[in-house]
């Protein structure tokens, strides 16, 4: 059990820790216009995917809160954009 | 000083206070991280207990000195008037720099009773983290009472009110009333620890969370030069967010102290969300950045706000998230992982943000009395602030790291493997994890405390410095004449 433990509390640090990374690099990607960054971000994405993954898999959580960490890693996955699409709207709105 | 505003003089004597308090905070911490090695050291003189007392309350009460020292230097250029109490104002400082004062003295010399209500009126409530006596206590409402009295009667007396005056009225309505639930005796604990959290969790994690929102829309507005319309538009975004998962995040303390199961649901499943707005934010402050590429005038107080938008998702967000569902909170809550979160979430979310004003502040103040020249402009820039800067940031970081890897093997030592018995605290103490993490928290610990000084030397001397103007592309801000 303490081996399961461990585990998830490190999965639960890379997963916040690489959404965050996929979210600053993918802002960084757009605002300097470079496509590499972008497409380096999708990595990160997928290892906060794969992170929630791995917290889910072990019997560990009942279905609740799978669902729960389901629906995190899900809403991760399209922060930066839908963030980029508010960001932009409102600097455009209030700068014309 | 005679063009400054008198609430501008007041907040100068706010943040010179704080950052003495900022110095007290660190020197306590440094006590407390050496009796984690020796438990010997000033043992009878200063306990841990009363070491670790005056460190956080150091912590709490000079952020919150520089919360209040901000909102007293940008209000009069909110309003471009005085602020209407003033006078008012100013004794209610002295009243709370006295009474801190007597408190710290209370804490070093007399520091426990026998817990009865003299105890709880004159020396110390008990309550962790707010254990100012109940005196203090009231002394405290009535400061920020008057602090919400001047931004009221100011804003009426303008016939103005802002967007982000209308957020700050309210923030402060909700910040004084939630410290009278830190006031409410009752023999049950469960029932006392239920409206202690009202403090302690929703001042940190809401209102204190939309006070930094406001100081930092006005700080965009001054040292970026974003238009008021905007910062408000995000101001209300963002304590739509804060609000949104934070309040009922509040759950995530009510796991293990007596409170209903439905606790267990509603902390977890907002806590898990909690991280999401931190993350988003991030967003924000990038394209910031990017627009307009670090050349601010001011950068000691840019990079500081960068250190805010990054300090508040790690500190908060990452090591909040990885402890925060309750299956893994019920062995690892109270350990150092906690002490972990803290450390970095205060340093991130808050200490930044205070010091990012602090500069914006000396800018205008440094920038009196040179004359502008053609095709020159100003930057605040120093070699001390950057020492400052990259050394609060990696002897944070450092003891966080130090801090986590202890409260990681106590979580698994002491309760997965140990059962939270006696003897498994104790082997869990012995553990070569812990031993050595806490010698790598007191080595960062002296380091931050070096970083400290050199961040008083540069507050004391850093100066404007003439560029050519094509290099920035905004201006440090003057201090506006009186109106």
């Amino acid at each position: 059990m303490a081996e399961v433990l461990g585990q998830l509390i490190i999965y639960g640090f890379i997963l916040v820790f690489t959404a965050g990374f996929y979210t600053l690099l993918y802002g960084l990607g757009k605002v300097f216009n470079k496509r590499y960054l972008i497409n380096i971000s999708y990595i990160f994405a997928g290892a906060q995917f794969m992170s929630g993954i791995a917290m889910i898999t072990p019997d560990f959580f009942t279905t609740f809160w799978k669902i729960t960490i389901l629906i995190c890693i899900v809403i991760y996955l399209f922060v930066p954009q839908g963030m980029w699409y508010i960001v932009t709207r409102i600097h455009k709105y209030h700068e014309h | 000083m005679d063009k400054l505003y008198e609430s501008q003089k007041l907040a100068i004597w706010y943040f010179t206070v704080a950052i003495v308090l900022f110095g007290a905070q660190i020197l306590f911490g440094l006590v407390g991280a050496i009796q984690f090695i020796n438990p010997d050291f000033l043992y009878g003189v200063l306990d841990f207990s009363i070491g670790r007392m005056l460190h956080i309350n150091a912590l709490v009460v000079w952020l919150l000195l520089g919360f209040i020292g901000a909102i007293y230097w940008f209000l009069p250029k909110e309003f471009n008037r005085e602020v209407v109490g003033i006078a008012i104002g100013k004794l209610a400082f002295f009243i709370l720099v006295a009474a801190v004062a007597v408190v710290v003295l209370v804490y070093l010399f007399v520091q426990i009773g026998p817990g009865d209500i003299k105890t709880l009126w004159f020396i110390t409530e008990g309550r962790e983290y707010i254990e100012a006596p109940r005196w203090a206590d009231i002394g405290i409402v009535a400061v920020a009472l008057v602090v919400f009295y001047n931004v009221v009667a100011t804003a009426l007396s303008a016939k103005k009110i802002t967007g982000i005056t209308g957020v700050l009225i309210v923030d402060l309505a909700a910040l004084f009333g939630l410290y009278l639930a830190g006031m409410f005796y009752t023999p049950n604990i469960s029932v006392d620890q239920f409206y202690w959290w009202w403090v302690v969790h929703l001042w940190v994690e809401a209102t204190w969370e939309v006070l930094i929102g406001v100081l930092m829309a006005w700080s965009l507005m001054h040292l970026l030069g974003s238009p008021r319309r905007l910062v408000e538009t995000w101001l209300y975004v963002e304590v739509f967010l804060v609000f949104g998962t934070g309040i009922l995040g509040l759950g995530h303390h009510y796991f293990w102290i007596g409170t209903p199961e439905y606790w267990l649901g509603i902390g977890g499943f907002f806590s898990a969300l909690e991280p999401i707005p931190l993350v988003a934010m991030i967003i924000h402050a990038v394209y910031d950045a990017g627009m307009h590429k670090l050349k601010t005038a001011n950068r000691p107080a840019l990079f500081w706000v960068f250190a805010q938008a990054f300090g508040n998702f790690l500190g908060a967000g990452v090591w909040g998230f990885m402890q925060t569902l309750p299956q893994i909170n019920l062995y690892s809550h109270g350990t150092q992982m906690a002490a972990s979160h803290g450390h970095l979430a205060f340093f991130g979310a808050y200490v930044a943000a205070n010091l990012a004003i602090l500069y914006i502040i000396i800018g205008e103040l440094r920038m009196r009395g040179i004359t502008p020249q053609k095709g020159v402009k100003y930057i605040l820039d120093s070699k001390a602030w950057k020492y400052a800067y990259v050394g609060m940031i990696i002897s944070i970081i450092g003891m966080t790291a130090a801090l986590l890897v202890a409260g990681f093997e106590q979580t698994l030592q002491e309760r997965a493997i140990g059962g939270s018995t006696w003897q498994a605290y104790i082997n869990a103490q012995e553990h070569p994890w812990f031993k050595e993490a806490m010698l790598w928290r007191l080595g960062f610990g002296i380091v931050f405390f070096v970083s400290y000084i050199i961040l008083v030397y540069d507050i004391l001397t850093i100066k404007p410095k003439p560029v050519k103007e094509e290099e920035i592309e905004t201006e440090l801000e003057v201090v506006p004449e009186k109106a």
